[in-house]
């Protein structure tokens, strides 16, 4: 277990951690026995293989998932007995594939984002409204506000979503493969739309990632999973090296700093026999 | 990906297909030996090879054997036109009824015997298919679009075409005492009195369905993978899901013909297949046309035995023991 | 990959039923026009009869006024026919709505989900028990609440699924048709003609004190309803983000099913298990109005109102035959209107089958 090679949990408010986190999908162990501290105020990248769990972990760290063992920790106060409402109130979620309700207009779908701050009868607030436009900017989509979001392009429809988490205005945004099916340029939009979310709003953001360059340069903290175990957590330039890419991914690889950033940049090997057939 | 499927995981669905065969084997002796009058087994494989003769011989060659034979027929013909219906649809409740298909047969049904004053189902034979027919074309015309099937139409549409028969079925049922009794009993959806010269006229559009849903198996596996990448995989698409609904009409056409409308063995048959067999319909087609008259079989003969001396319709039957099944189907299909 | 593609490609081709933008004000000019017509529907049920009275004398007389022997005639005979049709015109399609969108299909309604079967079951069986008329309304209450407990006890598995409801729904109709029919072939003729009459759907002869009680019921359920509207939106975001922005999805898909339900059952037992207006008006309004909000569910309870008002007036006044039930007339009258829509607008409605 490298879970005591974290270095001491910096003890700040929005920590989430997991103690012999035990999840199950039916009788299938996706994670099992998982000790993990996210610290707070950070970005954390999670990274691993396909089925590593990660996705898995996300939904369990969210109440979506009820673990089959262990507990899930929001500042020391178990998650699964917070009221769902209180706890949407201090994390907010972007699924892996949301579903987009036929015919919404990109301002309706961010307004649903106010659901957990309304009471049963309250009107639409001002508090509400100013939410929600300040979502809409900092997401660049004000000016899409009044068009279909199923009319959009892939990368406004992830910023529409986003905005919707970012009206939910919460200190703690998860985000699953934010930038699964987007291109390179929407790709870098919405990682740093999450940059500065981090840096300017203070949030917290825990992200699943398949990109291992693109987690070591926007994370402060980098989980690694393999088979739902913890391979190796910290931060990137500690934990990221050829050794646990050989050992995670099975991948041959040299690290090496990113030219732009000095993060580690991974660069497989070359495999000459693949060359040709990977040219499909 | 059921498309993918290889062969070999084909042959496994082999041995329940054939202890699927044995048990209608089962099931059709069974509906040969009871009833109102219970024959031994003996006698009743004596009265087929017409060794033996009397009362009980005649019962089962004259009664039994053409009710066995149009059970088998019928059931078969619901149960692939539920998968087929269910496959051009993509619509897991999908179902012959849901064409519209057992309302249009009733309707005109109804309206012949108001009209014509017919009084015996074999009279009603052609009134019911050609208005099961009329009704499933119909609905499909209201979902073409853009020369092709829209499986949302399709059943929203057969839907509310089901509603407005029924209660044009029901308005002159009201207003003519006579229709109404005589009619009701064939609604319910019966066996009974069937002789083999209802079946015969059948025969042709049933095996040209059969046949047609056949044809279209694989492309009907296909199809399972979204419209973009059937046409992707080179399957036109349009012109499947036209077969498609022509075997549909033909086969739930000719059964409703024959036995009056049945609502759930069409429904239920592909579900309990798609749990023992997968969804491929290289298997869920053949394994539907034995399903089909296997549970049709069954609750005819529950209907014979339940409230004896009498009976009970078939289509009461079927529906009473679906429901249950449907229930028990769904709770496992649907976490 | 190609799965991404084709929803890209939906995405582009499928026309919007009404520009988002304009969506709220035709909504409300809809609204407009279907209480103008209301009016006038309930004009002629006070007006008409077998001793005609002037428009505006009835509607004097609806509210007490003008002559004594008009106001007897219009409220002991006709008000609570007219009111009763409202009422469970309303019950109807909002109940549709409720089912269609959280089920995400098109089909989903009290009609198919055994609802109506089990009032069906309930007024046949008292019938067939030789029980008297007032007690039918209360046994077809009694009936579609009983389709719904068994719809919990086989649809209930640690939460609720979308898919596993309407197939459970679907077994519990055919289950209870079946139970009819099965008395209706046994029933002797002449109980065969008023059991058929009854599960058609019928608002004749229907007392104040029914109209009054089911009418206090059903309004509570519709203001359950609007209630729910907002949770409604939030679940339509699907079960991952409806858990993250705090709606316990299992407690939410039951306290919608309960209301419609609750509705149906209602609406059943004023005015029989009437086809057609639970399942195609929502539909209707979806076409016309665009996505749903909670202005379209407004809308979509005048118009069941209103088509089931003026399918009793049809029913009473135009058809040859008298005697007919409402529900012989509303899937006639209403059925050309969405089919005419259908064909006109392409399908954008509820893309998603299942």
């Amino acid at each position: 277990m490298t879970a005591n090679q974290l270095k001491a949990p910096e003890q700040q408010a929005n920590q989430l951690a997991t103690h012999g986190l035990d999840l199950r999908y039916g009788d299938r162990l996706i994670v099992g026995g998982l000790d993990l501290e996210l610290p707070g105020g950070a970005v954390t990248a999670v990274v691993g293989p396909n089925a590593c769990g990660k996705s898995t972990l996300l939904r369990g760290l969210t109440r979506l998932l009820a673990p089959a063992a262990g507990t899930v920790t929001l500042d020391g106060s178990d998650i699964h007995r917070m009221s769902a409402k209180a706890l949407a109130l201090r994390m907010g979620l972007l699924p892996q594939q949301p579903v987009t309700p036929d015919a919404i207009t990109v301002e309706a779908l961010v307004r649903l984002g106010r659901y957990p701050h309304q009471k049963l009868l309250s009107p639409w607030s001002e508090k509400d409204q100013a939410a929600v436009e300040e979502a809409l900017e900092r997401t660049g989509t004000a000016a899409l506000r009044h068009q279909p979001v199923d009319q959009l392009s892939g990368g406004q429809r992830q910023r529409a979503w986003i905005a919707l988490a970012l009206a939910q205005d919460t200190d703690l945004l998860l985000l699953d493969e934010p930038t699964t099916f987007l291109d390179l340029r929407h790709q870098l939009d919405v990682l740093d739309l999450v940059a500065e979310l981090h840096s300017e709003a203070g949030r917290t953001v825990v992200m699943v990632l398949h990109d291992l360059g693109q987690a070591a340069r926007y994370a402060d903290h980098l989980v690694v999973l393999k088979d739902g175990q913890l391979a190796a957590a910290g931060a990137p330039a500690d934990v990221l090296d050829a050794e646990l890419v050989k050992s995670v991914f099975d991948v041959d690889c040299r690290v090496i700093p990113d030219p732009e950033t000095g993060t580690p940049l991974v660069v497989p090997k070359g495999r000459a026999v693949r060359r040709t057939a990977v040219s499909v | 990906m059921a498309g993918a499927r290889p062969p070999s995981a084909l042959l496994r669905g082999i041995p329940l297909l054939i202890a699927g065969l044995c048990a209608l084997a089962v099931c059709a002796a069974l509906s040969l030996a009871v009833g109102t009058r219970s024959v031994p087994l003996s006698t009743v494989l004596d009265a087929l090879t017409g060794q033996a003769h009397g009362r009980d011989a005649i019962v089962v060659t004259g009664l039994r054997l053409p009710r066995t034979l149009v059970g088998l027929a019928v059931g078969a013909a619901l149960g692939v036109a539920g998968a087929v219906v269910q496959g051009i649809t993509r619509n897991p409740l999908a179902s012959p009824t849901t064409l519209g298909i057992n309302n249009g047969a009733g309707f005109a049904v109804v309206v012949a015997i108001f009209a014509l004053h017919l009084t015996r189902p074999v009279e009603y034979v052609w009134f019911a298919f050609a208005g099961a027919a009329a009704a499933a074309l119909f609905a499909q015309a209201l979902a073409r679009r853009a020369g092709d099937l829209d499986p949302v139409r399709l059943a929203l549409g057969g839907t509310v075409l089901q509603l407005v028969l029924l209660s044009w079925t029901s308005t002159v049922m009201l207003a003519s005492k006579r229709s109404l009794d005589e009619a009701r009993f064939w609604l319910a959806g019966s066996l009974a009195e069937r002789p083999l010269s209802v079946l015969y006229p059948m025969l042709p559009t049933l095996v040209i369905g059969i046949v047609l849903a056949l044809a279209i198996t694989p492309a009907l596996n296909t199809l399972a993978l979204g419209d973009d990448s059937a046409q992707a995989l080179g399957v036109p698409v349009a012109r499947i899901r036209m077969a498609g609904g022509l075997a549909v009409v033909l086969l739930a056409g000719s059964a409703v013909a024959v036995a009056g409308p049945i609502a759930f063995i069409g429904l239920a048959a592909p579900h309990l297949v798609r749990q023992l067999l997968g969804s491929d319909h290289r298997m869920l087609v053949p394994g539907c046309m034995i399903a089909g008259p296997l549970l049709l079989l069954t609750a005819d003969i529950l209907g014979r035995v339940v409230i004896r001396p009498s009976e009970l319709q078939v289509g009461i039957i079927s529906a009473f023991l679906g429901a249950p099944l449907l229930a028990v189907l769904a709770r496992k299909v649907a976490r | 990959m190609s799965d991404v593609l084709k929803t890209e490609k939906a995405r582009v081709t499928a026309p919007h039923p009404a520009k988002p933008a304009h969506a709220g004000r035709r909504t409300l000019l809809l609204t407009g026009a279907a209480l103008v017509v209301l009016l006038a529907l309930v004009t002629c049920s006070v007006a008409i009869g077998e001793t005609p009275l002037a428009p505006d004398a009835a509607l004097q007389g609806l509210l007490g006024l003008g002559d004594g022997a008009d106001v007897l005639i219009v409220q002991q005979f006709r008000a609570p026919r007219m009111v009763a049709a409202i009422i469970a015109g309303a019950g109807l399609a909002v109940a549709g709505a409720l089912l269609q969108r959280m089920f995400r299909n098109p089909l989903a309604s009290p009609d198919v989900m055994g609802v109506t079967g089990g009032a069906s079951f309930g007024a046949v069986a008292m019938l067939a028990a030789g029980a008297s008329q007032a007690l039918i309304p209360l046994a077809a209450l009694g009936g579609g609440l009983l389709a719904a407990v068994l719809l919990g006890v086989f649809g209930w598995r640690s939460g609720v699924s979308a898919t596993r409801l309407v197939l459970v729904g679907l077994a519990v109709q055919a289950g209870l048709t079946a139970a009819v029919n099965f008395m209706v072939v046994r029933f002797p003729t002449e109980l065969a003609g008023s059991a058929l009459q009854w599960t058609t759907g019928s608002v004749y002869g229907r007392t104040w004190t029914e109209v009054w009680a089911a009418g206090a019921a059903v309004v509570v359920a519709l203001a359950a309803a609007f209630l729910l509207h907002r949770k409604l939106a939030v679940l339509d975001l699907g079960d991952d983000s409806a858990g993250a922005l705090g709606v316990n999805t299992s407690t939410a898909r039951l306290q919608v099913l309960v209301t419609a339900v609750a509705l149906a059952s209602l609406a059943a037992a004023l005015t029989g298990p009437v086809a057609f207006v639970a399942l195609a008006v929502p539909h209707m309004v979806r076409f016309l109005a665009g996505p749903p909000t909670a202005g379209t569910l407004a809308l979509t309870g005048l118009a069941g109102a209103v088509l089931l008002l003026a399918s009793d007036l049809v029913a009473q006044h135009l058809l040859p035959v008298s005697g007919l039930p409402v529900g012989v007339v509303t899937a006639t009258l209403g059925a050309p209107w969405l089919l005419v829509l259908m064909i006109r607008q392409s399908s954008s409605v509820n893309r998603s089958v299942r």
